[in-house]
């Protein structure tokens, strides 16, 4: 950030020798942290490294099996969430602790409600909520309810929720995963004015970039350990991901040109709703042909995510119809879709990517679970579906990963990965991938894109949709923009720019319809 | 579940038991009395004997069916509060076959057992239609539902299937080739025992081995999920509803070709509603329901004796019971919430 913090800053938290074993994982060992005042201090690493873990030991939430903590020069027992809050540490979880049913600011005051009498002061609570909400910058209305709001909003509330709590220290786990460019760059906005006030940031993240532009100082993890501390100043996205993964990565995408073959998907005047009723996609018509990757750009809530729910079976149309190989495919359920060769790696891992509390194989086979070799008839294959779940471990590189334990013990970017691997398993012709790769690290990035280049070219139809520009970019041979539930512009892949994509995404009517 | 160490699995259960017991002993402590003959009534005189420990056996198999019978609907999402009604119609339905036709005792056992089954399945089938088709919350048709079947079939015995001369409600009685055969001397433990067994392997088998358990596992754990990877989450709630209704009529069907040899009206002292503790109890996992309907019934059994054998009152030790019970259960709903509660926002980190 603005001001560089030398070593003669105080330490406000120092963790030494942290050791944490889960069943048949070791989470961490031997790992320290140690984090400056005023300073962000970015924690990075691969996907099952352990950052949460030894953040969540921070927080109070796991118990380290050896290490210690110190705050101030004197040793601390944290040993819930709410001793780590006494303390003055916050954590925003990647996912959000919030009740949907309750208010902004029912929310942020929950546990410390102010009475009037007897009652709960619900005015006090608002009027506190805005105080808090203008005096730190971070915009959320007080008196809406969480589950009609953003992601980006119900994240300002975690962030604010900790922030009425009297925090000093603030771990952000993955904030930046499910914001929109725009939102992130309004975080790092009002992280700035935080460190102004002595505060000290954690920022786990998966974006090099980010932590280049917003960090003092950047600690890497491998395999649970500590691998080092580096200014960041001092050092390079290439170096940190040298130190991330143990080799080099390639952050470019080579892929030749494409060769599109037939139309395997075909969408004409689709229109679909909100869950509210109000229109989401208002006629969008587009094809993809074998052999290449369509990808669709857009801000966020402009419909992509509905187009892709109607496509894939999750969200039904209102008009328009969409032929995959020819077939007639606005009405079939969702397993039928999958029978004529679709696949689905969906925008949201946890709510319809997978089940959390059921085994890791049980994940790994849904929507192939009823037909050989995975079942005979009525009978699943147990044995096979071990080996399958393991095949896709191994192939896809899954760490932490053993077929009959829950998904939810999973890092969040190997949850990711399990999904990916699932999904490319069947090699579908039609893969439709949401935000593929959100929370998922450089390296799996980088295997992930080889693969969709790898069966683009062996004839399989991609739709990719990704709020990073970059991403879309980078892979698509065709690019859709979406403003207003409509495709605004297509554009060549390698003829876009980031910059007329930006224009057509806010819907600036002159970004003409470039070559398709 | 299953994953987990079978230390991890059963030291919390045996954590709780103690804490009640605890409790328990301080209540009657402070009423006066000593606890260590009231623990050994509840929990041990039911070992006593071979009567006593029959009559356990007797009292298992209804809260064994009734568990399974809570739990396949548990495991798709559906809370089955309908058992008790689907067991009465399932009961009446078998109570029917076994004094309306006539025929070899097997073929007679056998029609009762599939026309109760059939019976409670239909009945079961009906709120899962509406939970399936309209939304409407199977909590509370099913309880409503309850009352419908056991009016009725109040009814039906004190009408049309009336004994010619009974003095209560009580139909016919069935052929006395159409008893279960018994496997003890001098008791009544029954061969549905046998029946019940093999029913919680088969549940097993059928949730963890065949396609239509795992659609029902993945509908209860995270039914977007469950659609998202093409399985019908209607169909799925349907199928467990009926295989639900199944076992609550033969539950119905086993208590009358087992032990009451009669349809009586009023006859379960709420099975239905002990099949929920049981399931929960027993984690709702098919093998341990065995276990969990086994203490029940010797709780039961125990707190019998104990309200005749101990100076301390019926009602304490209906307290007692319940004290247990809950402390036992509560882990067992904790865990079973926890693993069930499905995240609806953001993602992990
Ligand atoms: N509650 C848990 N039970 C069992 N294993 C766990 C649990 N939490 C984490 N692990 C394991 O510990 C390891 C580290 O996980 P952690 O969530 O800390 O990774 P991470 O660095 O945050 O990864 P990501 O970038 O994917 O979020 C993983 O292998 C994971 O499987
Ligand atoms: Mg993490």
């Amino acid at each position: 950030m603005e001001e560089q913090h030398g070593a003669d800053a105080a330490p406000v938290v120092v963790m030494r020798g942290i050791t944490k074993e889960f069943p048949g994982v070791i989470a961490n060992q031997d790992a320290q942290f140690d984090l400056r005042e005023g300073e962000v201090h970015a924690l990075v690493g691969e996907n099952g490294a352990g950052k949460s873990t030894l953040m969540k030991i921070l927080f109070g939430l796991y118990t380290p099996d050896a290490g210690s903590i110190t705050m101030g020069g004197s040793t601390v027992r944290i040993d819930s969430p709410q001793t780590a809050i006494d303390l003055g540490i916050g954590m925003v979880h990647q996912h959000f602790m919030l009740i949907p049913s309750l208010t902004v600011a029912e929310n942020i005051s929950l546990g410390m409600e102010q009475k009037r009498g007897p009652f709960y002061d619900l005015d006090a609570a608002i009027e506190h909520a805005r105080q808090l909400s203008t005096t730190y910058g971070l915009r959320v209305d007080p008196s809406a309810r969480i589950r009609d709001i953003s992601v980006g909003e119900r994240q300002r509330v975690e962030i604010l929720k900790s922030l009425a709590r009297g925090v000093r220290v603030l771990i952000l786990d993955e904030p930046t995963a499910v914001l929109t460019p725009q939102e992130a760059d309004e975080l790092f906005q009002v992280l700035r004015g935080l460190l102004r006030q002595g505060m000290s940031v954690v920022l786990i993240t998966h974006k090099l970039r980010e932590v280049m532009n917003n960090s003092d100082r950047v600690t890497v993890m491998r395999a649970g350990k500590y691998v080092g501390t580096v200014d960041t100043a001092a050092t390079s996205t290439e170096e940190l991901a040298r130190m991330m993964v143990g080799r080099d990565i390639l952050l470019r995408v080579e892929k030749g040109d494409a060769q599109p073959g037939a139309v395997v998907l075909q969408a004409m005047s689709v229109t679909t709703e909100h869950d509210q009723g109000l229109p989401a996609v208002r006629g969008v018509s587009f094809e993809v042909r074998a052999g290449e990757i369509y990808g669709i750009a857009g801000v966020e809530g402009n419909g992509q995510s509905e187009l892709l729910e109607a496509l894939t079976g999750l969200r039904k149309t209102s008009g328009g119809s969409i032929l995959l190989n020819g077939v007639h495919i606005e009405r079939a359920s969702a397993r039928r879709r999958r029978e004529l060769g679709m696949a689905h790696i969906p925008e949201d891992r946890l709510v319809y990517g997978s089940s959390e509390s059921s085994s890791i194989a049980d994940n790994a086979v849904i929507g192939y679970h009823y037909h050989p070799p995975l079942a005979r008839r009525l009978w699943l294959a147990t044995s096979r579906r071990a080996r399958w779940a393991l095949d896709l471990i191994r192939r896809f590189d899954i760490r932490g990963a053993r077929p009959e334990a829950p998904i939810g013990s999973l890092s969040g970017g190997n949850i990711q990965k399990l999904i990916l691997a699932r999904e490319m398993s069947r090699e579908p012709n039609l893969l439709v991938a949401a935000q593929p790769t959100r929370g998922v690290d450089i390296g799996a990035i980088e295997f992930f894109h080889r693969k969709l280049v790898e069966y683009r070219d062996a004839g399989a139809a991609i739709l990719l949709v990704s709020a990073e520009l970059s991403e879309v970019l980078a892979l698509a041979d065709r690019i859709g923009v979406m403003f207003d539930g409509r495709i605004v512009a297509e554009f060549a892949g390698e003829e876009a720019t980031e910059q007329d994509l930006g224009l057509a995404m806010l819907g600036v009517s002159d970004a003409r319809r470039a070559s398709a | 579940m299953r994953q987990r160490g079978l230390v991890a699995e059963v030291i919390p259960p045996v954590l709780s038991l103690v804490a009640a017991l605890a409790l328990s002993g301080l209540i009657i402590a402070a009423l006066g009395s000593s606890p260590l003959p009231v623990y050994k009534a509840l929990l041990l005189s039911p070992f006593e004997s071979l009567a006593t420990f029959s009559e356990v056996l007797v009292r298992m198999v209804p809260l064994l069916l009734s568990g399974l019978a809570v739990a396949v609907a548990f495991r798709s999402g559906v809370f089955n509060l309908g058992v008790e009604g689907q067991l009465y119609l399932g009961a009446l339905a078998a109570a029917w076959v076994g004094f309306a036709l006539a025929g070899p005792g097997i073929v007679l056992i056998l029609a009762a057992l599939l026309f109760g089954a059939l019976v409670g399945a239909v009945y079961a089938f009906l709120p899962g239609l509406l939970r399936a088709y309209s939304g409407a919350s199977e909590i509370v048709t099913t309880i409503m539902l309850n009352y419908v079947a056991i009016n009725l079939t109040t009814y039906l015995v004190t009408g049309p299937f009336r004994a010619p001369n009974a003095a209560t409600a009580d139909s016919e009685p069935i052929a006395a080739t159409a008893h279960l055969a018994r496997f003890l001397p001098e008791s009544r433990a029954h061969v549905g025992l046998f029946i019940a067994l093999a029913l919680a392997v088969g549940l097993y088998i059928l949730l963890y081995q065949t396609t239509i358990g795992y659609e029902v596992r993945m509908t209860g754990a995270n039914p977007r999920f469950a659609e998202y990877g093409g399985i019908s989450v209607r169909r799925t709630v349907l199928i467990a509803m009926l295989l639900s209704g199944v076992l609550a009529g033969l539950l119905g069907a086993i208590e009358v070709l087992g032990v009451q040899y009669r349809f009586r009206s009023g006859f379960s002292p709420g099975y239905g509603f002990d099949g929920i503790t049981v399931a929960l109890l027993a984690r709702v996992e098919p093998l341990a329901i065995p276990f969990a309907a086994f203490l029940f019934a010797v709780l039961r059994a125990g707190a019998s004796i104990a309200a005749v054998d101990t100076e301390v009152s019926r009602e304490v030790v209906d307290v007692l019971q319940a004290i247990i019970i809950l402390f036992v259960t509560a882990e067992g709903l904790w865990s079973f919430v926890r693993r069930r509660h499905v995240v609806t926002a953001g993602q992990r980190g």
